[in-house]
């Protein structure tokens, strides 16, 4: 193809199967250099006395940062919701694009300048050492001058655009795109997940945005907002923030809540079993999720009575997210379980998340959130919830889909040694975290008393397998992309094809119970411009 | 598994349709919204409310077994009470005991270990 050629279909693409390319790439990109950044955290907390940094204490916290927002904003969520979304969206819908084509193009494109931005601004005077979370008066004036937190905020700012776009765009297509009788109880899970995810980018970006523009003028334009000394408040910064940023840890995990339903499926080879339950459970996930954000700012000095009410509400977000994890449960239960890689993420993730999902049952009392706040306790239950939940899921979606969308097949068995370095990487470095914060070690903090040494001696090593976990699934992409057409079918026949005794749910070769499965290998790129016909 | 889920013949499905429960179900699978969806969310949000309650009446009896000690509680808790030097109590716990009726002993060793007489 010529340059020409190349630039229209990649630059100017308006297809969403080329889109949602792209967002793999950029995804990829990121996570790279995210877990590069991990990498400094654990090599920095191998030991006491800041062995790697030499005391460099804003250059740790610009790190843990870029860290953050660079995993949270240019890999799960591009991954998830830009590349799974866009890619299986319209198919499982049976619609032959997404509804807005172009605007689905202005979304990919901004995050491009925003990840430039958020480099930029680690790397431009002492960096933005202010923590993902921005709080004001550390992301003021006069505890970060110059232009890193400006450059940050810009960068939120430019990334949350592109998110809404992406929202108004997915919860369009759900709508409208549907094919010919296909109604609300015959979409997909995966479909209604990130209808769910679109609806809560679109209620709560907002507000971040509002917070963050107010924080630009409190330092460039001597508003106080935030600022005590002018009759501001800094708690209102938080509240703002968490407006957002509670619904976002549901952004994170609802798409793959959704890609783990469709996997579980194929690996008992059967239908989700109670999948109204399963919609409604995500419904109220994000219907609560709007209801609990005061459950990260205990700390701040709340009353009795409102911290009762965020203790209550977020213990209560316990019963869907269990509906949910027993349904899958009740759906491999009595399956025939065809143990491939997918399965073992999607088992994998199950196991783990729970557990993410146990400490975070702890965290929600408030009398005990209080001594853990800012700890390692808190460490180790978001990376079991996003770690182990929301990555484990993106591999998951890999492997379960990327035949289908390559047309290319990955090698099994490396694909098992990636699961199983991965997961036991992830555990040696995390689970003594829940140690490490029971002790009362701080987070984002670059050095520790003695006492702390053995376990975070630990969690380095772990941090290290994960290292070489990651290398090994860059390589089974490399493989893929270049041998994948000699590796056999073995990837797909251990999906979906029947077996002697298996189910006869799936007949015909590789076709799955859900509209993508009935495409061509690669899908064409503009595959229904017939409408399937659902009866 | 499935047990529940038995064969009806067609007039014990005709007679399960005139019950509560079987026109609950026929009414959930014509409108799953209404009367599935619309219960389900109504619940857990009322819960997430009412629990509220609970949890503010957990905390209220928590709060009344720990009390803060008043001014004068605390005044009465000096009577009587030996005034504690840092210093002087080193000093008499040292004058407690015998301080130099010891001797360095040389600890037998243990079969063929070396016994490092240079």
């Amino acid at each position: 193809m010529s340059l020409k050629l190349n630039i229209q279909r990649w630059l100017f693409s308006t297809n969403a199967k080329d889109i949602a390319v792209l967002y793999f790439i950029f995804a990829l990109f990121s996570a790279m250099i995210g877990t590069g950044l991990s990498a400094i955290i654990r090599l920095e907390l191998a030991n006491t006395g800041s062995p790697f940094l030499h005391g460099n204490t804003q250059a740790f916290n610009v790190v843990i940062t870029a860290h953050a927002i660079l995993m949270i904003f240019f890999f799960v969520m591009p991954a998830l919701v830009g590349g799974f979304g866009n890619y299986l969206m319209p198919l499982m819908l049976g619609a032959s694009d997404m509804a807005f084509a172009r605007l689905n193009n202005i979304s990919f494109w901004l995050l491009v300048p925003s990840l430039i931005l958020i480099l930029t601004s680690a790397l431009v005077e002492a960096g933005a050492g202010t923590g993902w979370t921005v709080y004001f008066p550390l992301a003021g004036i006069q505890s970060h001058s110059g232009p890193a937190v400006d450059l940050a905020i810009f960068s939120l700012h430019l990334s949350g655009f592109s998110s809404l776009l992406g929202a108004i765009n997915f919860i369009t297509t759900f709508i409208n795109m549907r094919t010919i009788g296909m109604k609300y109880e015959n979409v997909p899970l995966f479909a209604w997940a990130v209808l769910f995810t679109a609806i809560l980018l679109l209620l709560s970006l907002p507000v971040l945005a509002a917070g963050l523009t107010m924080g630009i003028f409190d330092r460039n334009f001597n508003t106080s907002f935030f600022e005590y000394a002018g009759g501001g408040d800094a708690v209102l910064y938080q509240h703002l923030f968490y407006w957002w940023n509670h619904p976002e840890v549901y952004i994170l995990i609802i798409p793959g809540f959704g890609i783990i339903s469709h996997a579980v499926s194929a690996i008992a080879s059967k239908p989700v079993f109670g999948v109204q339950g399963m919609i409604y459970a995500m419904w109220s996930i994000g219907l609560l999720g709007f209801c609990v954000w005061s459950h990260h700012m205990f700390a701040v000095g709340l009353d009795s009575d409102t911290r009762a009410y965020f203790t209550s509400a977020t213990m209560v977000i316990a019963v869907p997210t269990s509906i949910k994890i027993f349904s899958w449960l009740a759906t491999l239960y009595g399956g025939t379980i065809r143990l491939n890689v997918t399965a073992l993420f999607a088992l994998g993730f199950i196991f783990l998340f729970t557990i993410g999902g146990l400490t975070g049952v702890v965290l929600a009392n408030s009398a005990l959130d209080i001594p853990f706040h800012d700890s390692y306790y808190v460490v180790a239950h978001f990376h079991y919830v996003l770690s182990m939940g929301a990555v484990f899921s993106i591999f998951c979606g890999w492997y379960l889909w990327s035949p289908k969308i390559l047309g290319l097949h990955y090698n099994e068995r490396l694909s098992h040694i990636h699961f199983w370095l991965m997961f036991i990487g992830v555990n040696v470095t995390f689970f003594p975290m829940h140690f490490l914060g029971l002790q009362g070690m701080p987070r984002r903090i670059n050095d520790y008393p003695d006492a702390f040494i053995g376990w975070n001696q630990v969690a380095s090593l772990g941090s290290i397998i994960s290292i070489v976990a990651s290398i090994v699934f860059i390589y089974v992409v490399y493989d893929q992309l270049t041998n994948g057409l000699h590796q056999g079918n073995k990837a797909l026949d251990s999906q979906f094809k029947p077996s002697f005794m298996g189910t006869n749910l799936n007949v015909e070769g590789y076709t799955g119970p859900t509209l993508e499965w009935t495409v061509s290998t690669p899908p064409s790129l503009h595959a229904f411009n017939t409408p399937a016909v659902l009866y | 598994m499935l047990e529940q889920n038995k064969f009806k013949t067609k007039k014990q499905q005709q007679a399960w349709n005139k019950t509560l429960a079987g026109r609950y179900y026929n009414a959930m699978v014509k409108r799953p919204f209404l009367f599935f969806g619309l219960p389900f969310l109504t619940t857990i949000y009322a819960a997430s409310v009412y629990f509220a309650e609970f949890t503010a009446y957990r905390y209220e009896i928590q709060d009344g077994k720990v009390k803060a000690l008043s001014e004068e509680e605390a005044l009465k808790l000096d009577k009587g009470r030996r005034k504690v030097d840092m210093k002087e109590e080193f000093y008499r716990l040292q004058q407690l005991g015998k301080q130099d009726d010891w001797e360095q002993v040389r600890v037998p060793r243990m079969k063929g270990e070396s016994d490092n007489v240079f």
